[in-house]
């Protein structure tokens, strides 16, 4: 495939991740944050996310499957998970965090065993999505190429 | 002040999309000006991180400015510092309440001590080396045992203590969005409220905005304590 091919079907790509609601305007806040002098500025927050997003995930599964929860403790690990994940542009993983604190607010334990189901499934999308997005560019670049950026427009 | 509530939308046009704030997304390459594309075989694909080269940046509005970021977590600390060093502004970060508290509290004291050699040297322009200096506060809310909130009224209380008139411009840096927080983040002493996470432009707004409201009603209470005076 050549270069130009190879651009075209990741700008195809990234749209599909905004039409799914998968990405939001954040992520291009991002995208605006990497240059010459920070050019893997992308990756490296992603990576970070990740690494924190799993972290997270892990410790609500075992703080849900204590005896007794600690309503307060979900709230705060859902919270910071909300946080990162809006700021990297994951609306969907955002959108299902907003849901889970809700029930943790009403101290629902299956309401907030289903969202935490859906918060790990947003999140191994979000994390695939991401993970193709970068391969992609790392294939157009390894050709020779450079990433082409999306134009925001006011 | 309160700043920014996102809401996203989709229309139907295929190449076009509406974000909020009256942004359109369009779907085209633009001209490539500053990607790096790695040289030959056994260059690594990544620079060192160094943020005072500057490239063609003329958007430096908080050029000379030096933020204090109050962040404990490591996904929102990498951005709001790259956001801000965009922005020109030197950034200092530390992870908790009790950090920020200790940070403001080297300041207010060298302010302090500053402060009483001017009132017996009457006015020489003494100047503080080595001492922290920090024109604004970019402050979580949620954090560990001591929150944004309880920081500020810390500081504020300090501020009160120290007796320069001082008041360091703080903004309440949250995705906590509701009545509630608001009002408390204000009753602490929080001087501006703004949703994270922040479109760059927001941020910048919200901290050149704060830090000259902020100087204008120093320079109005001055102004009256000198006619009181009179």
């Amino acid at each position: 495939m050549e270069v130009g091919q190879m651009q075209r079907r990741l700008l195809e790509y990234t749209k599909s991740l905004f039409m799914e609601g998968v990405l939001d305007n954040q992520f291009l806040q991002l995208q605006q944050l990497q240059d010459e002098s920070n050019p893997d500025f992308v990756a490296e927050v992603v990576s970070l996310f990740f690494a924190d997003s799993e972290r997270l995930l892990n410790d609500l599964t075992r703080a849900l499957d204590q005896p007794t929860i600690d309503f307060k403790m979900v709230d705060s690990h859902v919270h910071q998970l909300k946080g990162s994940s809006s700021s990297i542009g994951a609306e969907r993983i955002k959108n299902a965090c907003v849901a889970f604190r809700n029930f943790c607010e009403e101290q629902n334990i299956e309401g907030c065993m289903s969202c935490l189901q859906q918060v790990k499934q947003e999140y191994c999308l979000v994390k695939n999505k991401l993970e193709t997005l970068f391969r992609m560019e790392q294939q157009i670049v390894a050709a020779g190429g450079s990433i082409p950026m999306m134009e925001l427009s006011f | 002040m309160s700043i920014g509530k996102e809401q996203a939308e989709t229309t139907s046009h295929p190449e076009k999309l509406e974000l909020e704030h009256g942004l359109q997304l369009e779907f085209k390459p633009v001209p490539v000006t500053n990607n790096i594309i790695p040289q030959a075989e056994g260059s690594s694909s990544s620079c060192p991180v160094n943020d005072d080269v500057t490239g063609v940046d003329e958007k430096k509005v908080l050029e000379g400015l030096s933020v204090l970021l109050v962040e404990d977590q490591a996904v929102l600390q990498r951005i709001g510092i790259r956001m801000l060093k965009k922005l020109g502004a030197g950034v200092t970060l530390v992870k908790d309440g009790e950090a920020a508290v200790e940070a403001m509290t080297l300041m207010i004291n060298a302010a302090g001590k500053n402060h009483q050699i001017q009132n017996l040297h009457h006015g020489s322009n003494l100047e503080t080396h080595n001492s922290p200096h920090y024109d604004l506060i970019l402050m979580d809310c949620q954090m560990g045992s001591m929150d944004g909130c309880k920081a500020t009224r810390v500081i504020r209380r300090l501020e009160a203590e120290a007796e320069t008139g001082q008041s360091i411009p703080i903004i309440a840096f949250t995705a906590l969005v509701t009545a509630d927080n608001e009002r408390e983040c204000f009753n602490s002493g929080m001087d501006t409220f703004l949703n994270k996470p922040a479109q760059e432009h927001l941020l910048a707004a919200a901290i050149v905005e704060t830090i000259a409201r902020k100087s204008h009603k120093f320079s109005c209470d001055e102004q009256a304590e000198a006619q009181d005076e009179k």
